[in-house]
């Protein structure tokens, strides 16, 4: 009741603001005040308040996430920390959170280990946010063509040399970097990870009610979508198993 | 051989009694319901019926107890016993089902089996015949008549009451229950032969030893004398009905009897009193209080504070530290004292949270509970003995205890104040011990929270867009594609211009030096000197330039000579051509006739122009 009452004042005190528009970053500041004083569930009208105007940024998801951990509602909290990661991935205090949050919750699933190239490959890819490596992409571009220029008009022997080696180094890097700045952006703009949002849920063997039985996972838990039939969806969780279970209980990243 | 047989005699007689007792240990025996009772009792006595079964049961029928007042029952009860023989581990469980009745009229009687299931049979009792006869009791030998008369006592005379303070109560509120002895009759020996037990409540004793505060009550007009037998104070301590068994009393009621025949003894009446046991009858009583059901909730969840944790009554609570200022490494002490009346011992004091560098000890708990005829009170106390290693200024955040008041149905939050202590440095040389505390020490992880958001929004983007693959990222790349090809392109270009030119200077060449050579020509005609000279060099020069392609900047011996080496021409050509060049250049200031000079120089210019000519062509 308190807590009904509490949102009803928030909101009466949010509709003149919503009413006007707010500018996003004013939505910001206000929920950073709240946050302050410990009252989180305002603080989220908020930040959700400028998730409607349909503008986002990391920092905001990563706000959000540690609103919702400290109401102690850890699937909401890892939700949003996962889209945060997606623009932001080399952030070390929301990696941080993030791990406070996955220890929060139920299922505890150790991860197959990886092949160390593609470790390194996803270390690297990790660095830096789609748009990040779109930039590099650009620059690298512009170095390569710029060593090809000098490759094909300098008179001077050096400087064709110089041209030639580096313009293969910088093709090389641009064409790198270029892979990343796709791969990245495939990986960011499809959703092809989602996190458990019922508190507990079978896992079957098929797309339908009467398949086996698998494995039971709690909410919070991040699988990997693999591909969907009817109201079901085909999972992969971390540990590699593999099975279906009904799409509405999970959220997309 | 004598020791041999007896050992082995020995050895039998062993296993002889070992086969006598093995059916008692190992082989359970078929379940049997056995009733037992008195069989002979006395109108208005009550007396038990008892049937025992020797192994686990269920749905036990009791019979219908014609001719008798049933005053409670079945009181089940069940005790298991677990052994282990020879390495067999055998289980024994009894239940026993107890009847307390009360007989209401003589004859005879007869009550029917009883029945139980156990071990997926329905098992019946025997019956069981009870003769009831009159009340006499055992009369005293009577001195003055040889008859016996008959005193009568019939239960309004004397009765056992449990009465409970409240009927209803939530967990840990304190019900105050009183056994109490109606009585219109002198009684004696009175002695407890079952005492209730309180399953499910902490119980406490109100009354002292042997204490049995007395009154006298009017009821409908009678009095009585009512005796509180017995007073305890029960928490609850799980919800749901809890019952609380009788309390059986056996007493010994005395009885006047009346007189059989009018005495006209004028002494006899004065005679006539307790003192004197003429006509006083003793009769055997056993008393029985009914079962006590009690409806226990629990503590309401709204409104419910976090601190609490179970206590239920009225409290007061309070914190005092004896000191607020002192030196590093010296005992300071927080006392928190709960007092007030309720369940004070089922609760723990709420724990004081002390600021990181301070030692902390086990705190000193003293309870100091008292017992009245209202119930238990009395105060509970904790003491911390700390000491703060590190001077600075700390402060204790307010302490809170929460309580439920069952009298105004909400929960009551107290708060203590707090405490700000001021450690001001330590002498290291007090420290008694010897022991000298370094200022070092590693860092305390105390706990782990998530860090903390962030300040500022970021670039906030509109959902969904992205710049690598949009048209923005597209037209970049293009933008610097078409950058490149523009610069190519006009590179390309420029250089185009300049081999033309090239070509054009070199078709020109030859003509050029041709008009440089004539002016020369000229000036050696007038003898001027410098003018020639200059001029030569410029036809020169001018020709190597145009010919060969050379920037005008380029142009020096060495790199003439180079280039023409780079372009295979014959080496005597270029050895006349510096000849010539460096001529140019030192022939003006050689000694010799300078009209001479001026005409070699001339006719040398002449010669390698028109060689260099043959060559290229």
């Amino acid at each position: 009741m308190k807590r009904v009452m509490h949102l009803i004042l928030t909101l009466i005190i949010l509709i003149p603001l919503l009413a006007t528009g707010a500018k996003p970053e004013e939505h910001f500041r206000i929920a950073g005040e709240q946050y302050a004083l410990a009252r989180y569930d305002s603080a989220l009208v908020h930040y959700h308040a400028i998730l409607d105007q349909g503008v986002h940024s990391a920092a905001l998801y990563y706000n959000m996430g540690n609103a919702y951990y400290k109401l102690r509602k850890y699937p909401d909290a890892i939700f949003y920390y996962e889209k945060a990661l997606k623009l932001d991935p080399g952030n070390d205090d929301l990696r941080h959170n993030l791990q406070l949050a996955n220890a929060m919750i139920v299922d505890k699933i150790e991860p197959m280990p990886v092949f160390f190239l593609k470790q390194w490959w996803n270390t690297f890819y990790n660095l830096l946010p789609a748009d990040t490596w779109a930039w590099i992409s650009i620059l690298l571009f512009g170095l390569t063509l710029l060593c090809v220029w000098l490759f094909l008009t300098s008179s001077r022997m050096i400087w064709r040399k110089t041209g030639f080696f580096a313009g293969l180094l910088m093709a090389f890097m641009f064409i790198g970097s270029f892979g990343l700045a796709s791969q990245k952006y495939y990986y960011t703009q499809r959703t092809n990870e989602a996190i458990v949002f019922v508190p507990t849920i079978t896992v079957k063997s098929a797309p339908s009610a009467s398949g086996v039985d698998l494995f039971v996972l709690h909410e919070g838990t991040k699988v990997r979508l693999l591909e969907q039939s009817g109201d079901w969806q085909k999972i992969r969780i971390a540990n590699g198993s593999v099975g279906w279970m009904p799409a509405e209980t999970l959220r997309g990243i | 051989m004598k020791v041999e047989m007896k050992s082995a005699v020995r050895f039998f007689a062993g296993i002889l009694v070992w086969m006598l007792l093995m059916p008692l240990f190992v082989r359970a025996q078929d379940p049997v319901l056995t009733v037992s009772g008195s069989t002979q009792v006395e109108v208005g006595e009550q007396f038990r019926v008892v049937y025992e079964l020797n192994a686990e049961g269920s749905n036990f029928v009791g019979p219908s107890f014609r001719g008798f007042r049933v005053i409670t029952g079945p009181m089940v009860s069940t005790s298991s016993s677990i052994q282990i023989v020879g390495g067999k581990v055998e289980r024994f469980s009894s239940q026993t089902y107890t009847y307390i009745l009360s007989a209401t009229q003589e004859g005879e009687f007869t009550i029917d089996p009883a029945s139980v299931e156990a071990e997926g049979k329905t098992i019946r009792s025997g019956r069981l015949t009870v003769k009831v006869v009159p009340a006499t009791g055992r009369t005293q030998r009577q001195t003055s008549t040889g008859s016996a008369p008959s005193g009568t006592l019939s239960s309004r005379d004397l009765f056992l009451r449990a009465v409970p303070d409240k009927r209803s109560a939530v967990v840990g509120e304190q019900i105050i229950l009183t056994y109490r002895l109606y009585t219109r009759v002198p009684l004696a020996n009175l002695e407890i032969t079952r005492q209730s037990s309180f399953t499910g409540f902490w119980n406490k004793n109100l009354l002292e030893g042997n204490e049995m505060p007395q009154s006298r009550q009017v009821i409908d007009g009678e009095e009585y004398i009512v005796a509180e037998v017995r007073k305890v104070a029960l928490f609850p301590q799980k919800t749901g009905k809890l019952t609380i068994e009788p309390m059986e009393i056996k007493c010994v009621a005395q009885v006047r009897t009346s007189p059989s025949r009018p005495t006209f003894d004028p002494f006899e009446s004065f005679f006539n009193d307790p003192f004197f046991t003429r006509g006083i009858q003793n009769i055997p009583q056993t008393l029985v209080s009914e079962e006590v059901t009690i409806d226990i909730s629990p503590h309401p969840t709204s409104g419910r504070p976090g601190s609490f944790n179970g206590a239920v009554g009225q409290f007061g609570f309070s914190a005092a530290l004896n000191t607020e200022e002192i030196k590093a490494n010296e005992a300071i002490t927080l006392t928190l004292s709960v007092s007030g009346s309720g369940n004070l011992e089922l609760f723990d004091l709420p724990r004081p949270v002390f600021p990181p560098g301070f030692e902390v000890f086990e705190p000193k708990l003293t309870t100091d509970i008292k017992t009245s005829a209202d119930g238990v009170s009395g105060t509970r106390r904790a003491e911390y003995l700390v000491i703060p290693r590190f001077e600075g200024n700390y402060r204790i955040e307010p302490l809170e205890f929460s309580y439920f008041d069952p009298r105004r149905k909400e929960y009551i939050t107290l708060r203590s104040q707090a405490f700000d202590i001021r450690v001001n440095k330590g002498d290291a040389s007090e420290s008694g011990s010897g022991v000298v505390f370094s200022s070092q020490e590693s860092i305390q992880m105390l706990s782990s929270d998530i860090r903390y958001i962030q300040s500022s929004a970021g670039r906030l983007q509109p959902i969904d867009s992205y710049f690598f693959g949009s048209w923005r990222y597209i037209l970049l790349m293009a933008l610097l594609a078409a950058l490149f090809g523009g610069a190519l392109f006009w590179h390309y270009q420029t250089q185009k211009l300049r081999q033309n030119q090239n070509l054009l200077r070199n078709r020109k060449a030859t003509g050029v030096a041709r008009k440089r050579l004539k002016v020369a020509r000229h000036l050696l005609g007038k003898g001027d000197q410098n003018a020639f000279y200059s001029e030569m060099s410029q036809a020169l020069w001018g020709y190597i330039s145009d010919k060969y392609g050379i920037p005008r900047a380029e142009l020096s011996i060495d790199n003439v000579k180079n280039y023409l080496l780079a372009r295979n021409a014959p080496e005597d050509l270029i050895d006349q051509l510096v000849d010539t060049l460096n001529l140019c250049e030192y022939a003006r200031f050689a000694p010799g006739d300078t009209g001479k000079k001026m005409e070699d120089l001339y006719q040398k210019g002449i010669d390698v122009i028109s060689k260099a000519e043959n060559l290229i062509k």
